[in-house]
């Protein structure tokens, strides 16, 4: 059993954990009950890509899934792949592409676990295409200490199913999980950015190009003290026609753990986004890159997220429905000025109307913003909760998988289907999060 | 395409080897003591590119390997993987556990060698890989029971290696450094010199299509125990490690 307070991304809030990590599947029995008999809270944990607390435990075990690692069959022809949860998106595609097949639906990670991924309904820059993952589970297994070892489908433990797609965790361990994955002709993806000026432009080429293409984001140049500040460039992107079907390569970096101070701050934060934007400016039009860049950009660097400091770093995402979007960014876009509060990952991506099969699912019809804030920005918790209002006004929604600052009611106005998670939920399972917003 | 005969194919670092190895196509016997556990491995490498995956569940007590695998094909490699890490205070405290672990880290291991060597013997081709430790370089308070266990294998593998040299086949004895497996989860292995299992595995891999018939995984292992076996005794014994 290793302890860690290092336990989620954002490296906030800091809290000790114990990790217990089967390395078998047939070891979870034994494990729980041992937790069940000393009346112990747990929370499953995958690779802890989340960033706030909703994989942190409630009390401080960790019920690590990570050398839950195992694929455990994969059909070639159809496209049909089954791993144990703990297994990476990583792994996965390494067996999934030299056969002609991709994730369905991929977040800005390939280092999260399968049953993270699940657990959370990850979304990615095609899920006006694609949906969310749960749209592409055809089952999975769930340990529950009251039920043993279950398996889920949309026909069988229908409840169970729906609430464990995106019930972050609560409902039970996830053991192992069968997707079905998409057909691509090639690994690499064309992809061409645009350049826009305004929030209004970048919705105009939202509504006009994201139908006809795969894949669609946009990146914002947010430096609140410069002139480019609300400009940015939109990316889209199409498997190519190449059928280049190889398996990235590249070598990540790791940075030694050594220092805490923050090299993400203003000055980097300001010099990155000129340069950015200016880098993106020029190479508006199409080029051809592999699907680690296009991706996951930010995973050369395997622990980028120690780069802001010991203090870490939290981000606000949120959906505003379609109708009221282009007004509530653009007052989020004031209040982040107003905070003085410069980011160097801002991301736009219109979500679709694919509903997702979870009873809590983020994405909704609407644009999804994410920005990443440094907890040394003055003022931050007023910033997160004057986003959070607009948020709440604009009847949106904030991502759990990102949230460690909403409050309760916020939240239930978010996830109306709240409570039915609470019912489904294995009682005793509970994380930080859950206990910070659901204490009823 | 080789065929790999993997004892003790369920632990960590068996695992790691095979699934590079089944990348390549080969084929596999696995044997271990849990045919659950063994098909869970079985399932990965068919999915990773093996080519035919056979298992054998053996108690590590019979004695009967040569029996069980006589139908194979020629073995390219033979990797000896099995063993547990003892709890030192329990096992000089108690007969049981102590005769226990002799017999898994030990005992086995020499009954397992002695079948492979008449095997190899026939054969007159292929490398047989043993798993040691660098605990076995030089005697430490904390862990002295075992490195005594795998000393004792070391010097048993020495001796093959000469034998079985005449027969064209190589022995290769691997000692890896802290490896981060389910064996050491319980302990705080400083985290620059741990190595993950699939490390360790690929040093293998190399070592075996050079010939070598002594390695540390990795090899910065070779630089940290010479300094160790050089540190005078009466420095030594006052190190609390």
């Amino acid at each position: 059993m290793k302890e860690s307070s290092i336990n989620s991304w954002g490296l906030f809030p800091a809290k000790a954990q114990r990790h217990t990590q089967p390395a078998w599947r047939d070891e979870i029995a034994t494990l729980v009950t041992h937790f069940s008999e000393q009346g112990s809270l747990y929370l499953p944990h995958g690779k802890g890509r989340s960033y706030g607390d909703c994989c942190i435990s409630a009390s401080s075990d960790l019920f690590n899934c990570q050398s839950l690692d195992r694929i455990i069959a994969f059909d070639k022809d159809q496209g049909i792949i089954v791993a144990e949860s703990g297994t990476t998106l990583e792994k996965l595609l390494s067996v999934a592409i030299p056969a002609g097949w991709f994730l369905p639906v991929t977040p800005g990670t390939k280092y999260v676990s399968l049953g993270g991924a699940v657990a959370n309904d990850v979304h990615g820059k095609n899920h006006h295409q694609q949906g969310t993952i749960g749209n592409h589970v055809r089952r999975f297994g769930l340990y529950r200490s009251d039920l043993g070892n279950i398996e889920c489908t949309p026909q069988e433990n229908t409840k169970l199913f729906h609430s464990t797609i995106g019930g972050v965790g609560l409902t039970g361990i996830i053991t192992f999980v069968e997707l079905k994955l998409m057909k691509v002709p090639s690994a690499n993806i064309a992809q061409k950015t645009l350049y826009f000026s305004s929030i209004k432009d970048c919705l105009q080429i939202s509504r006009e190009y994201d139908n006809a293409n795969e894949y669609a984001v946009a990146w914002l140049h947010c430096s609140p003290d410069s002139p480019h500040f609300g400009e940015g460039l939109y990316f889209l992107g199409n498997h190519a026609a190449d059928n280049d079907l190889s398996v990235s390569r590249k070598s990540a970096l790791t940075l030694p753990g050594l220092c805490t101070l923050p090299i993400i701050n203003d000055l980097t934060i300001k010099a990155f986004n000129a340069l950015y934007l200016q880098k993106g400016k020029r190479s508006t039009g199409g080029s051809t890159v592999n699907y680690d860049s296009y991706f996951y950009p930010l995973d050369r660097v395997t622990n980028w997220n120690i780069l802001y400091g010991g203090k870490g770093f939290r981000q606000f995402q949120c959906i505003f429905p379609e109708a009221v979007a282009e007004e509530a960014t653009n007052e989020c876009l004031n209040i982040i000025q107003k905070y003085n509060a410069g980011s160097f990952l801002v991301v736009l991506k219109r979500c679709g109307n694919k509903p997702s099969p979870g009873l809590i699912s983020f994405p909704m019809e609407g644009i999804s913003l994410a920005v990443d804030f440094s907890n040394n920005i003055a003022g931050i918790d007023g910033l997160m909760r004057e986003l959070e209002n607009i948020v709440v006004q604009a009847r949106g929604r904030v991502y759990l998988a990102k949230d460690s600052s909403i409050s309760a009611a916020s939240f239930k106005q978010f996830y109306p289907n709240w409570n039915e998670l609470e019912i489904m939920r294995d009682k005793n399972i509970k994380s930080a999060l859950w206990e910070r917003l659901a204490s009823v | 395409m080789k065929h790999n005969l993997v004892i003790g194919a369920t632990s960590a670092i068996a695992s790691e080897f095979c699934k590079l190895r089944a990348k390549q196509g080969d084929s596999f016997c696995l044997v271990g003591r849990r045919y659950e556990r063994l098909s869970q491995v079985q399932d990965e490498l068919i999915v990773l590119g093996a080519s035919k995956v056979e298992l054998i569940e053996y108690d590590f007590i019979h004695d009967n390997l040569l029996s069980l695998i006589s139908t194979q094909p020629a073995i390219d490699v033979c990797l000896v993987a099995h063993g547990s890490l003892p709890d030192q205070e329990v096992c000089l405290a108690d007969m049981a556990m102590l005769n226990r672990e002799i017999q898994t880290n030990l005992t086995s291991t020499l009954a397992l060698l002695a079948q492979l060597r008449t095997l190899f013997i026939k054969q007159k081709k292929g490398t047989i890989a043993v798993i040691t430790s660098v605990a076995k370089d030089r005697a430490r308070k904390s862990n002295y029971f075992y490195g005594a266990l795998k000393a004792s294998v070391g010097f048993f593998c020495d001796g093959l290696r000469m034998e079985l040299s005449e027969y064209n086949v190589n022995v290769l004895e691997v000692k890896p450094g802290f490896v981060d497996t389910p064996m050491t989860k319980h302990l705080s292995l400083p985290k620059p010199l741990t190595s993950p299992p699939s490390k360790v595995a690929e040093c293998i891999d190399n070592a075996i299509i050079k010939g070598r018939g002594r390695i540390y995984a990795p090899f910065y292992w070779w630089g940290i125990m010479l300094i160790i076996k050089l540190i005078p005794s009466f420095i030594f014994k006052k190190l609390n490690f």
